[in-house]
């Protein structure tokens, strides 16, 4: 069971990286600062990269008639 | 085999230090050059990412032998997540209450067993609404 949670913990490492960069890339002085434009394009991109998963993740899940 | 009391303290500091991290992740302010629609947008990609943990999180407990999360409550997570998601999308300055009750209703049809495994994900998705919503 423990071994269990740290496999499901380490398959989530991916998503955490994922949020820890977006939390901090406009903390970088060097970095461009962000323009709306760019905010909604990266909000198009995830919501089209997260629903393509939901949808993958659906079709290899049939209901089970 | 049982665990040892050291295996489940070393798998709950390994949970906490994740939730953790998540959290402070989740708690930003938008950057003060956006204009309004603009910093709606960057908490809604924020919030997309917390409820994408949500989703992973049962995708992967449903994944392990034996599942720790069913197949049926995942399905019902990931079609949560993707109307959720896609109702952001759509209205990244409305999505907060249908998102909320959503997640309630999710949250009312787990198992204890599978609660146990979800809880911290919701406790952060519903921090980030909260949040949000300041």
């Amino acid at each position: 069971m423990n071994q269990t949670l740290i496999n499901v913990a380490i398959q989530l490492l991916p998503s955490l990286i994922e949020m820890i960069r977006s939390r901090t890339q406009h903390l970088d002085p060097a970095a461009p600062a962000p323009d709306d434009a760019a905010v909604i394009a990266a909000l198009e991109a995830a919501v089209t990269s997260s629903v393509t998963k939901d949808d993958q993740w659906l079709a290899a899940h049939p209901v089970s008639s | 085999m049982m665990p040892t009391h050291a295996s489940r303290r070393r798998s709950a500091l390994v949970v906490l230090a994740l939730v953790t991290l998540a959290l402070t992740a989740a708690c930003a302010k938008a950057p003060p050059t956006l204009s309004p629609s603009g910093a709606a947008a960057f908490q809604a990609k924020r919030a997309v990412v917390v409820l994408d943990l949500v989703r992973d999180t049962a995708i992967a407990a449903e994944a392990q032998t034996p599942p720790l999360v069913s197949t049926t409550t995942t399905r019902a997570i990931v079609t949560w997540h993707r109307a959720a998601v896609a109702t952001i999308g759509v209205v990244p300055t409305g999505w907060r209450s249908a998102v909320a009750t959503g997640l309630d209703q999710v949250d009312r049809a787990l198992a204890d067993s599978e609660r146990a495994v979800l809880a911290p994900y919701l406790a952060l998705a519903r921090a980030l609404i909260a949040e949000v919503q300041r």
